[in-house]
């Protein structure tokens, strides 16, 4: 195409110029009719006169040209693309066109797992993040408990010598309880709490005197009410010295 | 079969025929089925619009933005349409106005190109250049005024001595600067045949402009 200017083009530009300029547009059923040849000879050489002066016209007869050609039968591929084009459609037929999403912006509908993978973790991390910090709270406030100094803690004294599976039952209520087993002198014992019933081991573990002869252990605040028995051994799986029962009920007794 | 009365629409034929895509528009005027009636309309009208954007649009996903917008311009209209036109003449306008508006927001607005033709005819080589004639566009003198009068007049007449087919490919080719592919789509021939009307008019006012002009050159 030329685009340098020249004496020659610059006449000829100027020559154009100085012809009318076209004021009856011809309708799109006119470019069509044009491409399709049902329009008579004067008629067609009168339409491609327009064009030259007109350039939205020479675009709008070079549109109407795709328009006038038949349509051919569409391959696979064209009534593949075409269906998919019409479920992007359809769902916003109705809507404004502003609020039209477009294609090249985007996939809509799911996307791929690939792309919603990263989407996932993200959420995941999250999750797991927000879950992680509850408990990491509640964790503080039960060791805060722990830590806190407790006053007036309930004694359960145990007092030695108690053997039998029948000896007298002791009950107490839940809450913090010491529980006090006076004047021993081995070095060390070990203690099983068991399940009275069941006989299963709850906890166990060695006891040393303090200087007073004393054995205690710290019966948590939420230790489980039921009915235990106290087995204090010479040693782990060792003969067992002492026997106390012990009911454990639900009302707090402090 | 009275017009208008809702039948079963062949939607699933892209080759409906102007019976059904008429009697489709009624019923989506009157809201009957209006969906199935419309995508019996798509489905006919959807090849015309992708040629039509195939030769402009390079994109294919900006094609299926068109092609997106301006179904449902279509969809926005189609109750207003009375039938004073053809139906594809009114879905060319509005897919024409649709594509003008995209065009005239791209980079280079209606003056962009998306398409690179390897069409164009090479120069014609000139017998001969003369580089020292003044620009009648610039001439201010009345010499110069003479000359441009006495150019212009032999353009014309030369021109006009032209066959109205190769006077309008040069028209289209310099004064709307358009690719020998497009003229040769609106003026329905080949694009050889442009080449060739181009050629033969550029030879003939050659023979009869290069002692006033020296160089025939577009």
């Amino acid at each position: 195409m030329a685009e340098r200017s020249s004496d020659f083009r610059d006449t000829l530009l100027e020559l154009i110029e100085e012809s009318p300029e076209p004021m009856n547009h011809p309708s799109p059923d006119q470019w069509i009719a044009y491409h399709r040849g049902e329009l008579a000879e004067g008629e067609e050489a009168r339409l491609q006169e327009h064009l030259v002066r007109c350039r939205d016209c020479f675009d709008l007869a070079e549109a109407a040209a795709a328009f006038a050609a038949s349509n051919e039968k569409p391959d696979a591929s064209q009534e593949v693309e075409s269906a998919a084009l019409w479920r992007l459609l359809s769902p916003q037929l109705g809507s404004s066109v502003g609020n039209v999403r477009s294609i090249s912006a985007g996939r809509r509908g799911r996307p791929l797992w690939t792309f919603r993978l990263p989407t996932y973790l993200a959420a995941s991390f999250f999750v797991a993040l927000v879950g992680l910090t509850v408990w990491n709270l509640q964790q503080r406030s039960v060791i805060a408990a722990l830590h806190a100094p407790q006053p007036n803690v309930a004694f359960v004294d145990l007092p030695s010598g108690e053997r039998a599976a029948g000896g007298r039952e002791q009950t107490v209520p839940a809450g913090t309880r010491m529980l006090v087993f006076s004047d021993k002198d081995l070095p060390a014992y070990w203690l099983a709490i068991r399940e009275a019933a069941t006989g299963k081991e709850v906890w166990s573990g060695e006891l040393r005197p303090n200087r007073d002869s004393v054995l205690t252990l710290l019966l948590p605040e939420k230790f489980r009410p039921g009915r235990y028995r106290l087995e204090l051994s010479d040693a782990r799986g060792g003969k067992v010295l002492e026997m106390h029962l012990l009911r454990v009920t639900e009302g707090r007794g402090d | 079969m009275t017009v208008g009365e809702q039948t079963p629409s062949p939607v699933d034929s892209p080759r409906a025929g102007p019976e059904d895509v008429l009697r489709a528009v009624r019923d989506f005027q009157r809201g009957i089925d209006r969906e199935k009636s419309f995508e019996l309309l798509f489905r006919r009208f959807r090849p015309r619009i992708e040629r039509f954007l195939a030769s402009r649009v390079f994109s294919h996903e900006e094609r299926l933005d068109l092609t997106q917008a301006i179904f449902l311009r279509i969809y926005q209209g189609l109750e207003g349409y009375r039938g004073e036109g053809s139906l594809e003449g009114w879905v060319l306008q509005i897919a024409f106005n649709v594509y003008r508006k995209w065009r005239d927001r791209q980079p280079g607005g209606r003056n962009a190109s998306p398409e690179v033709s390897f069409d164009d005819p090479p120069d014609a080589p000139e017998p001969s250049v003369m580089e020292s004639f003044p620009s009648p566009s610039t001439a201010a003198s009345p010499f110069d005024q003479a000359v441009r009068q006495e150019r212009l007049e032999a353009l014309r007449q030369a021109i006009g001595e032209l066959a109205p087919k190769q006077r309008r490919c040069v028209e289209l080719y310099v004064y709307q600067e358009r690719r020998v592919q497009e003229i040769a789509t609106v003026l329905r021939i080949s694009p050889e045949t442009v080449k060739a009307h181009l050629f033969q008019a550029r030879q003939r006012l050659w023979d009869k402009l290069h002692p006033l002009f020296g160089t025939i050159d577009f």
